[in-house]
């Protein structure tokens, strides 16, 4: 193992995992402790929420879950339903959910999973995850047209593509592997989770694959991409309506109803 | 073509715009320049500012040059940010996917993307985003003096201004928004700061004052509130050949109604449901003549003035030591009410309710009796502060469907409502051009339902809907709520009422 490739694929991911828990950790610390403004009331409001009929906390983690699993206010209905984005939306993030949960089997080798299925699956999951990110970065680059408004920054443009090419590194070095590259893979990963490191698999595609997934991993806090971190803290999502039916029985008994 | 992408029900109709017999207007009023003509008067007298204590909050002169206004813009964003959670979050979760942008009325009624909620957001998120860096601050320090200066040459508080006085607050973004961002928020937020530079609209700080010098919007001193009292009552005793009861100012009361001050004006029909539905249910109740007022503009402007205006209706409940304070018809005023002056009161042991859940529950509990149903078919526009943040959906429902032949729901209802057009202080003269457009597509989907009313529990509705179906020549009328409650009742002509 040569220095860079020591300092890349031994170190790196270290730092890479830290940065990516320390910073998301640090901005989802930094959003729930700022104040709700003075007095604790969001100019003058005790409650923002915005969600009628929403009773308690435990309908409001239910909203929120829905909101980032099914997507479901994307086609909701108003003029022009938008199915086209909502299902390139929804294969894209549960494309990109899969394929890390695939990617747990480097550390759960006694899994037995035929090397077939595995690469059926993984394939199968990671074109149309690429699909639609490609059909989701040719909708951004066409929003000006569609709206009239120059909406997208750098980082917009970046957190995309970079999870594509992410993918489309992943899918190559899938279809070009050579034989041994999972167990190679597997003993590189392992050893890295037990401090033991092993050598990475001397093969470039997965050198490419893996730098990209570590500086993305450092990326991520810092940019647009921190945004699933930001649900619970949204106190627009996040609150409690008073009970209506205790203040309407509150009001009969005052009543004599 | 009215825009690139058409708004349409149902594949291959027309634009909801070209629906309108008014289109040729339309295209005259915005089409290529978009809506940053239409700007709200801020023009306002010094004697108003002093009156409702601008003058006192305000933190920097209004003979400050343009580019130390701006530096004390954008440092209040910063503060605003560090100091308040919501605008934070709203300035960092938008992933500027631009699905909101064809959900806001104001989008849909002008074409123009920058009056759309990310479209105004980015206004703001710009300054922020190059105050705080990409880094959130944590590598690399603030932004230095010289590169603000030179940023600062590019922002245009009067186009800010501009578009953020086109925002209803009617946070129809924040059901359609992935992340759930409240651009009404994000609004509330900067307008807190031009507040802060001395810059009201004229419109809102006239009304605001008439709360300070009268205790309600229209200026009404008790005296005549007593006169407009009598004749209703005297109308009333005529439709009816009943006696009803309405004190003014009764030293003590069990319950005191806070009835919006229009209701003394235009919605007569309004104000002789709510007087009806009281009695009827027996109750000692009364009027304060201080706090004849159910709307709080304070909403739409400032922290300090939301709280003032809540706490006159704290001070009413007190003077009157009520058990109970029923709130008039209002939207955006139940939003302030519910959020701010019912958990105060509720403290105090006071029972705070709207007039729409009193005759609900009344109806549901066999408390107020209906013999005969208006025969008329109405549709429910949800008005916005009701629905998405009042938590009043189903009582108005039930409400109608207790006292009228047929209530049909329309596509945008309960909390994907369209906006009246004219909420969160917009409901100014020099706005009108946006207002009745911004109203059409609510309009539009109420006339698609066949009903002959359209009907809210409402102040702002009440008064922008008639101009908007007059400008469109639309086919339908405007009500409120408990016009119908009353007309069913006894059994009247629900257009002979007000």
């Amino acid at each position: 193992m040569n220095a860079v490739i020591y300092a890349l694929f031994i170190v790196l991911p270290y730092v890479s995992l830290v940065v990516l828990i320390g910073g998301s950790t640090y901005r989802v610390l930094r959003w729930a402790t700022t104040p709700k403004g003075g007095g604790g009331l969001y100019l003058g409001l005790y409650r923002l929420v915005n969600r009628a009929g929403q009773r308690s906390y435990l309908s409001a983690v239910g909203h929120i879950l829905a909101r980032m699993l099914a997507f479901h206010t994307i086609p909701k209905n108003s003029y022009g339903r938008d199915y086209g984005t909502w299902l390139s939306v929804f294969l894209f993030h549960w494309g990109v959910f899969l394929l890390i949960a695939f990617h747990l089997h480097l550390w759960m080798p006694w899994l037995r999973v035929g090397a077939e299925a595995m690469y059926v699956m993984g394939m199968a999951t990671g074109t149309i995850a690429l699909g639609a990110g490609l059909f989701l970065l040719a909708r951004r680059v066409g929003l000006r047209r569609i709206y009239g408004l120059a909406l997208n920054a750098l980082d917009d443009y970046v957190a995309i593509t970079w999870v594509v090419l992410i993918i489309a590194l992943g899918l190559a070095m899938r279809a070009l592997a050579p034989p041994g590259l999972f167990g190679e893979a597997v003993a590189w990963a392992t050893g890295l989770s037990s401090l033991h490191p092993e050598p990475p698999p001397a093969f470039p595609l997965f050198y490419a694959h893996v730098l990209a997934v570590e500086l993305f991993m450092i990326y991520l806090p810092f940019s647009k991409m921190a945004h699933p971190f930001t649900f619970p803290v949204n106190p627009v999502l996040y609150g409690k309506f008073e009970d209506v039916d205790e203040v309407r029985r509150r009001v009969e008994e005052e009543l004599g109803w | 073509m009215v825009s690139v992408r058409k708004v349409t029900y149902g594949r291959g109709g027309r634009d909801i715009l070209e629906e309108s017999p008014m289109y040729g207007e339309w295209r005259r009023e915005f089409e290529g320049r978009g809506s940053v003509h239409v700007r709200i008067k801020e023009e306002t007298d010094e004697g108003t500012l002093k009156a409702i204590g601008v003058t006192e909050m305000q933190r920097i002169d209004r003979g400050a040059s343009p580019a130390e206004r701006k530096r004390f813009f954008a440092s209040r964003v910063a503060e605003m940010a560090r100091e308040n959670r919501a605008f934070r979050h709203h300035m960092d979760a938008c992933v500027h996917c631009g699905l909101c942008i064809d959900k806001c009325p104001e989008y849909l009624g002008t074409r123009d993307p920058t009056n759309s909620p990310v479209g105004r957001a980015d206004l703001v998120r710009r300054i922020y985003r190059r105050l705080n860096k990409a880094s959130d601050g944590l590598l690399g320090r603030d932004v230095d003096d010289k590169d603000l200066a030179r940023f600062l040459e590019e922002v245009d508080l009067d186009r800010i201004w501009t578009y953020y006085y086109q925002c209803t607050e009617c946070r129809r973004c924040s059901v359609y928004c992935p992340m759930g961002i409240d651009q009404g928020e994000i609004t509330r937020a900067v307008r807190q700061i031009f507040v802060e530079m001395g810059m009201i609209p004229e419109f809102n700080a006239r009304t605001i004052r008439g709360v300070y010098e009268t205790g309600n919007n229209m200026y009404i001193k008790k005296e005549a509130a007593q006169n407009v009292l009598d004749f209703v009552l005297d109308d009333m005793r005529q439709e009816t050949g009943r006696d009803f009861k309405a004190a003014m100012d009764a030293e003590r009361a069990d319950a005191l109604l806070l009835p919006s001050s229009t209701d003394f004006f235009s919605n007569i029909g309004t104000l002789k449901g709510e007087i009806a539905i009281m009695d009827e249910l027996g109750l000692d109740w009364t009027l304060d003549s201080r706090a004849l007022e159910v709307a709080n503009f304070g909403l739409f402007e400032d922290e300090a003035h939301l709280k003032y205006i809540g706490d006159n209706y704290v001070n009413a409940a007190l003077r009157r030591g009520v058990k109970m304070v029923v709130f008039g018809e209002c939207g955006h005023g139940w939003r302030a009410f519910k959020n701010y002056v019912a958990p105060r009161l509720e403290a105090m042991g006071v029972q705070a309710i709207s007039i729409t859940q009193l005759t609900a529950w009344a109806l549901r509990k066999g408390r107020l009796r209906v013999d005969k149903k208006v025969d008329a078919v109405v549709t429910y526009h949800d008005p916005c502060n009701l629905a998405r943040a009042g938590d009043l959906i189903e009582e108005p429902r039930f409400v109608l469907r207790s006292v009228v032949k047929e209530l049909r729901e329309r596509v945008h209802n309960r909390e994907k409502t369209l906006c009246c057009g004219a909420g969160g202080g917009l409901l100014t003269d020099e706005l009108m051009p946006l207002r009745v457009w911004a109203g059409w597509p609510s309009v539009y989907d109420s006339l698609r339902t066949g009903a002959q009313y359209m009907v809210a529990p409402c102040s702002i509705d009440k008064a922008q809907f008639p101009a908007v179906i007059q400008y469109h020549k639309a086919p339908i009328k405007f009500k409120g709520v408990s016009d119908f409650v009353y007309a069913a009742m006894y059994g009247l002509d629900v257009d002979k009422i007000a």
